[in-house]
């Protein structure tokens, strides 16, 4: 486990003093923060506060338009940087698995992301110091769906990043993939055939609208979240072990 | 400590590396030659374990690269070309975190980047990040990463590149502490004097194909002229040549009274008592200095030819 965890501290240091990242944080932050306001300002969310945690992690626009982007953009610099600055070599002929490799730096994009999703908490908790009733089941249910959405969404990406040295490719690449997930099953979902059947159940704004935001946890969506990011994690992995496969 | 057989490599339709065979023991420093893209890169890069080979075997302690490659990676402490290390990091950080990917306890970590910071000499570089170093620091880094968990293999792509002469001069002493030490050292390098006065033997290749393979004291004999000055007239000292045998007959006039001919090593003193009796006045034999660079030349340009 020592090198998986030396690659972990080592990404998360990383992640941790990139100006970049900042800059990411910095304008995730204004954005929902503008959101919020917004939000807060109207009054139907005045009437029923219990509203605002489905627009803040779930259903709200920005959050759709946002959250395919950030995470490519922050794994970016995990294979793609790593290839075009010739640091990855290092890494992959040092005594480390690839799996461990692949699974070291999608923990560390994800525990990061968490400081992503752990600020918008910030902002319920100053309503709540404000004396603000609050329907804390739903902010945790929204909470724990975006951030199982997130980690789908780095896991993508960091799949994109593998494919070589382009940053442009990479960024570009994670976020097409994330955005065709998030869209297309929409285009088919009032089919009444098979396609419709599987694209309303693989909707992805509506297992965290309907679900996590309303503060149901249902299995079936943790499971499609969880196998869906296994399965671009698997796909990294492979691309990253095929350079020993191919002669 | 260092196997290779038959190695191949090929991408797409170009053959990089022809059925390479080299061995490397303990103790012994292997300098591998070439022209541009001649394979050497090609070849450090499987036996770092980074690249597959497409046919024929690599062991490393006698573990395959191909079956084996963690257990075998783990033996090896790797150079690559151009080194480079995350510029976030501190030199002291850096190895830190590649100690814990070589496996290296928690315990005896701080203890082992010390030990190699100080066995290249960056001790003092410990809190500058890489892209403040010179490249000699760059390249001790790099040789520092290599020698983390005391790997009795160290493979070098071009070890010497963009180092000053003193620099090179500090490399060659650590190279050789460590060849002291009984590790198997194999490296790549385009600066042939470095080679000549490091490595046990050289491997030139060239096209991806073995050139030669030989002890470097072995190689720099091959072809070795003798430079025979005499005095006397000139003319009759070339014709007394010629009643010599075959060997001394094909002397070549390099300036009045000083010929040159190859002569075989175990007939040197021989030819030398024949010209004495002839009645030649020999007043100079000696052995034409040849270095790598001749000998690489040679090698490459036949190959070429030949190509």
């Amino acid at each position: 486990m020592t090198p998986f965890f030396a690659l972990l501290r080592k990404e998360l240091f990383a992640l941790g003093v990139s100006p970049f990242v900042y800059v990411l944080l910095a304008v995730w932050f204004s954005l929902n923060a503008l959101l919020f306001n917004i939000s807060i300002d109207t009054q139907y969310i005045q009437a029923d506060l219990s509203l605002l945690p489905p627009y803040l992690f779930g259903s709200g626009m920005l959050v759709w338009l946002l959250l395919p982007i950030f995470p490519p953009l922050l794994c970016l610099r995990m294979f793609a940087e790593e290839h075009r600055v010739s640091t990855l070599e290092p890494l992959l002929t040092a005594p480390i698995t690839d799996s461990a490799v692949v699974l070291a730096k999608y923990f560390a994009a994800c525990l990061f992301f968490l400081v992503f999703w752990g600020g918008l908490l910030f902002f319920f908790l100053l309503l709540d110091m404000h004396g603000a009733t609050l329907d804390w089941a739903r902010i945790i249910g929204g909470f724990v769906g975006s951030c199982l959405l997130s980690f789908l969404f780095i896991a993508t990406s960091l799949f994109a990043s593998s494919w070589g040295g382009n940053l442009v490719l990479a960024a570009g690449g994670g976020a097409a993939i994330n955005y065709c997930m998030l869209f297309l099953p929409a285009l088919f979902q009032y089919d009444d055939s098979v396609l419709g059947e599987v694209s309303r159940n693989s909707h992805l704004p509506n297992l965290i609208s309907n679900g996590f935001a309303a503060a149901l946890i249902d299995s079936y969506a943790v499971m499609y979240l969880v196998l869906l990011s296994s399965l671009f994690l698997f796909l990294t992995y492979l691309r990253l072990v095929s350079r020993r496969w191919i002669p | 400590m260092i196997e290779i057989k038959a190695l191949s490599k090929q991408y797409g339709r170009v053959l990089a590396l022809d059925r390479l065979s080299i061995s490397v023991g303990k103790g012994e420093i292997l300098g591998l030659l070439g022209p541009n893209g001649a394979g050497k890169s090609t070849a450090l890069k499987i036996l770092s374990g980074y690249l597959p080979q497409s046919s024929g075997e690599a062991y490393i302690g006698g573990l395959s690269l191909r079956e084996k490659s963690l257990q075998a990676r783990a033996l090896v402490g790797y150079l690559p070309e151009n080194f480079v290390a995350p510029n976030e990091l501190y030199v002291v950080e850096y190895l830190r975190y590649r100690a814990g990917l070589k496996r290296i306890t928690r315990k005896q970590r701080t203890a082992e980047v010390l030990r190699v910071m100080k066995l290249v000499g960056i001790e003092q570089r410990a809190k500058q990040r890489f892209d403040a170093l010179s490249k000699g620091f760059k390249q001790r880094l790099g040789v520092a990463d290599c020698l983390l968990g005391n790997p009795p293999v160290l493979i070098l792509d071009e070890p010497f590149s963009g180092l000053d002469p003193l620099q090179r001069q500090d490399f060659r002493n650590i190279l050789c502490g460590l060849k002291e030490e009984g590790k198997a050292i194999i490296f790549s390098s385009h600066v042939l004097p470095e080679v000549e006065d490091i490595a046990d033997r050289v491997l030139i290749i060239h096209h991806g194909k073995t050139r030669v393979a030989a002890d470097v004291e072995q190689l720099l004999c091959i072809n070795q002229q003798v430079v025979i000055s005499t005095q006397g007239d000139h003319d009759e000292n070339l014709s007394r040549l010629a009643e010599c045998g075959d060997e001394l007959a094909s002397a070549v006039v390099l300036r009045a009274n000083t010929f040159v001919v190859d002569i075989d090593v175990s007939r040197r003193a021989q030819c030398l008592q024949q010209m004495i009796e002839h009645g030649i006045s020999v007043t100079g034999y000696s052995i034409s200095k040849r270095d790598l660079e001749d000998v690489f030349a040679e090698f490459v340009s036949s190959a070429a030819e030949v190509g």
